[in-house]
C-alpha cells in the first residue's frame, strides 16, 4: 500500500507540495493521523483540484462524441457535470488505489483533451 | 456493503458536513427565504407597489414613443420594458439599447436605462447601461435574493462557492444513502423523549429521507445555477462555438432580432399587450421585448408565467401589425431534451410553478435542508464532547458549538432585522437609496451574533439570538400598522393583501418561535430538577 510519501516520490514536487496545503487546510476533522484512508493527502488534492478539472474538461469534450442534436450535444454535458463531479469526488477516496484514481482521472482528462483537438482542428 | 467501505463513506459524508455545514446552512435558510422575494417580499418592501396595478397599455405605448424620440433612432435596436403590474420591482424600467462597432470590429451594447413610477409613469431615473446594472440598488427583498445566490461576496467568487456548496450537498446525500441504508425503518423513527443525543440522530436521518428528493433537486439546481455562467457555459462553448460564449448565448436564446427593413412603422405595443391579455388570461406578465422598435419588421415578445409552462412562456408578435405569430417557451423552443430541463431549472430550484402553495412547501423543505447540516454538526460535537477519547480537544469542540450557535442563529436574526430595519429607513429616509444601511444592518447584526456567544456564556447568548428573532418577528406587523398605516383592519380598504399576509405570516413564525422556546426551557427545567442527565453540549454551556 502506498504512502502519502511514496506517492510523493514517484509524482511531480510541485503538485505534491500543493497536495499537502490544500490537504493541510481541510483536514481540521481529521488532526489524527488518518486510519481509513490510504493517501489522503493525495486523494484530497485529486477530489478538490483534479476532479473539478476533469469534469469541466469533460464538458466541451464529451459535446464532440455524444450522438444527439447539437442542442443537447452541447446542453447535455452542463447538465453532466454535477453528476460527474460527484461521482469523481467520491471515487477519489473510495478507490482501493491512489494510483488507479491517478491514471483514470488522466485518461479521462487526455482523451477530451484529445477530441477537443481534433474537433478544433477539423473546423 | 464491507465495513470498510461503509466506514470510508460515512468518515466521507461527516468530513464534507462539518467543512460546509454552517455555510450549508446559511445558503439554505437564506434560500427558504428566498423563495418568497419576488414578489411577495419585494411588494412587502415597496409601499408604491402594495396594491394591484394595471396594465395601462395606452400609457406605456404613449411613454415608450415619447421617450424613444428622446435616445434617438440608434438605441432603438432593443427595448426592454419591466411591466410594472407584475410587481417584481418597485419601478416600471425601459431599456433602449443599441448595437455598435468597436474600433477593434467586435460589438458593443450600449443603452439608457428609464425609471418610471408604477402608478403615473412619471420618470424617477436615467442611467446609462453600464451604470445602472453596476450601482444596483437594494431594498432587503433584492439583498436577500441575490445574498442567496452569492452571498454578496460578487462575481465569480460568490457564484463559484455557492455552485460548489450544491456539489457538496449532492456528496452528502449520495455518501449518506449509502450509511443509512436501512431508509425505510429511518423514516417512521424519531425518539423526542429519549437522550438529545438520539434525537439529533433521528432528526438528522428523518429529515434527511423524507426529504431526500427535494435535497437532491435543490443540489443540483443549486450547483448549475451557481457554475452555469462562470464554468459551464464558457466551457460548452468552447468546442461548439469556438469559445463564443455570446454566439452560444445567441442560439439558446428565445429572443431573437428580426432582419431590419429600415422602414419606419410604429409598433403598436398597447394592441399587443391587450391581445395578449385577452389571449392569455392565466398568465401575469412581467417583460416586453421589442427588437427593431418602429422598423416595419420590428417583433414585439412578451413574457409571461404562470400556466404549466415551467420557466414562463412567451407570446410573440409582428410589432407594425400586431399580429400573433407564436407561443414560445424560453428554452422548450430548442429541439431536443436539454431546453426543456433548462427551463424547469429555475422554477424547480426557487419553487415558483405552482403558485403559493408550492412556495411554502419549498420554504419548508428548504429548512429542514438547513437543519440537516446543523444536526449532523450538533452530533459531531455532542459524541466528541461524551466521547472518552476525543479526536479534538474539549475547547476545539466548544468552540466550534459557540461558532454554531453564532453563525447559524445570527443568520436569522440578521434576515429578520431586515425587515424592521427596512420599515425604519422607508420612514425616517424616505426617497432615499437604502443599500448601504440595508447592507449594514444585516451584516452588523450578523457579526455581532457570530461574536456574542464568545464574549458571554454561550446558553445566554443562544437565548439572546432566539428571543431577538421572535420579537423581532412579532413586532413587524405592529411597526408596518404605525409607518404605512396598512394593516389587517384596513386591508380591503387599501387591498395590500400581500404585504399584510406577510406580517401576518411573521407575526404567527414570531409566535412560535417565543412559545417553542418557553415550552423547551420549562422542559429543560423540569429535567435539570430532576435526575436524568444533562447533554454535553448544555453541560458545556
Amino acid at each position: 500500500m502506498a504512502s502519502d510519501n511514496d506517492y510523493c516520490l514517484q509524482g511531480s514536487s510541485k503538485y505534491c507540495i500543493f497536495s499537502v496545503l490544500i490537504a493541510k487546510a481541510l483536514t481540521f476533522p481529521m488532526e489524527r493521523k488518518n486510519t481509513t484512508f490510504n493517501g489522503f493527502k493525495n486523494r484530497t488534492f485529486l477530489a478538490i483540484v483534479l476532479t473539478l478539472i476533469t469534469s469541466v474538461v469533460m464538458i466541451p469534450g464529451m459535446a464532440t462524441y455524444l450522438p444527439f442534436h447539437k442542442n443537447d450535444a452541447i446542453g447535455l454535458p452542463t447538465l453532466f457535470f454535477p453528476f460527474i463531479w460527484t461521482a469523481l469526488f467520491i471515487y477519489s477516496y473510495m478507490a482501493k488505489s491512489v494510483t488507479k484514481v491517478w491514471l483514470v482521472m488522466a485518461t479521462l482528462i487526455l482523451i477530451h483533451i484529445a477530441c477537443i483537438y481534433f474537433a478544433l482542428s477539423a473546423e | 456493503m464491507k465495513s470498510i467501505t461503509i466506514k470510508k463513506l460515512y468518515t466521507l459524508h461527516s468530513w464534507v458536513g462539518l467543512i460546509t455545514g454552517i455555510l450549508l446552512f446559511v445558503i439554505a435558510f437564506s434560500g427558504a427565504v428566498a423563495v418568497f422575494t419576488r414578489p411577495e417580499l419585494k411588494i412587502w418592501s415597496n409601499q408604491e407597489i402594495r396594491a394591484e396595478i394595471p396594465i395601462q397599455s395606452h400609457k406605456i405605448e404613449n411613454t415608450i414613443e415619447q421617450y424613444a424620440q428622446k435616445v434617438g433612432p440608434d438605441y432603438l435596436e432593443e427595448v426592454h420594458i419591466r411591466l410594472p403590474s407584475a410587481r417584481l420591482s418597485e419601478t416600471a424600467r425601459v431599456i433602449y439599447e443599441g448595437h455598435f462597432e468597436t474600433p477593434e470590429g467586435g460589438e458593443e451594447h450600449k443603452g439608457t436605462v428609464f425609471e418610471f413610477h408604477p402608478l403615473n409613469w412619471s420618470l424617477v431615473s436615467k442611467n446609462d447601461m453600464d451604470t445602472f446594472f453596476e450601482l444596483e440598488k437594494y431594498d432587503m427583498s433584492t439583498f436577500l435574493a441575490h445574498f442567496h445566490a452569492d452571498l454578496h461576496l460578487g462575481r465569480p467568487v460568490g457564484l463559484i462557492l455557492t455552485g460548489l456548496l450544491g456539489l457538496t450537498l449532492m456528496v452528502s446525500i449520495v455518501t449518506g444513502l449509502f450509511i443509512h441504508r436501512k431508509i425505510l425503518a429511518q423514516l417512521f423513527t424519531f425518539r423526542v423523549s429519549k437522550t438529545f443525543s438520539l434525537m439529533l440522530n433521528d432528526g438528522h436521518k428523518v429529515m434527511s429521507v423524507w426529504a431526500v428528493l427535494f435535497h437532491s433537486v435543490i443540489a443540483f439546481t443549486g450547483a448549475f445555477l451557481g457554475l452555469a455562467t462562470v464554468i459551464l457555459v464558457p466551457a460548452a462553448a468552447y468546442v461548439g462555438f469556438n469559445g463564443d460564449q455570446e454566439k452560444l448565448l445567441e442560439t439558446f436564446t428565445a429572443i431573437k432580432a428580426p432582419i431590419v427593413a429600415n422602414v419606419a412603422q410604429p409598433t403598436k405595443l398597447a394592441d399587443i399587450i391587450d391581445i395578449s391579455i385577452q389571449k392569455r388570461p392565466d398568465l401575469t406578465f412581467d417583460n416586453v421585448a421589442i427588437m427593431g422598435y418602429g422598423d416595419q419588421n420590428a417583433l414585439v415578445y412578451i413574457s409571461g408565467d404562470g400556466s404549466e409552462q415551467l420557466g414562463g412562456e412567451t407570446l410573440v408578435f409582428h410589432g407594425a401589425t400586431a399580429e400573433y405569430i407564436r407561443t414560445q417557451a424560453n428554452f422548450g423552443r430548442l429541439e431536443g431534451v436539454t431546453g426543456k430541463i433548462l427551463d424547469a431549472m429555475f422554477p424547480l430550484h426557487f419553487g415558483n410553478f405552482g403558485g403559493l402553495l408550492v412556495k411554502c412547501i419549498w420554504a419548508i423543505l428548504g429548512l429542514s435542508t438547513a437543519l440537516v447540516p446543523i444536526t449532523g454538526l450538533m452530533l459531531w460535537i455532542e459524541r466528541g464532547l461524551n466521547a472518552q477519547n476525543p479526536t479534538h480537544s474539549k475547547r476545539t469542540y466548544q468552540n466550534f458549538n459557540k461558532l454554531l450557535i453564532g453563525s447559524c442563529g445570527g443568520i436569522v436574526l440578521a434576515t429578520v432585522a431586515l425587515f424592521i430595519a427596512q420599515l425604519i429607513f422607508d420612514k425616517t429616509l424616505p426617497e432615499q437609496d437604502h443599500t448601504s444601511l440595508i447592507f449594514k444592518t444585516f451584516f452588523g447584526v450578523w457579526l455581532g451574533a457570530i461574536i456574542l456567544p464568545f464574549v458571554i456564556k454561550q446558553a445566554l447568548a443562544l437565548k439572546i439570538i432566539i428571543l431577538g428573532s421572535g420579537l423581532l418577528m412579532v413586532l413587524i406587523m405592529p411597526l408596518d400598522g404605525l409607518f404605512t398605516g396598512s394593516h389587517v383592519f384596513n386591508v380591503f380598504e387599501t387591498q395590500h393583501y400581500v404585504s399584510v399576509s406577510v406580517d401576518l405570516t411573521m407575526l404567527f413564525l414570531g409566535t412560535l418561535l417565543l412559545v417553542s422556546y418557553n415550552k423547551m426551557s420549562q422542559q429543560r427545567h423540569e429535567l435539570s430538577t430532576t435526575s436524568v442527565p444533562q447533554t454535553a453540549i448544555e453541560r458545556e454551556a
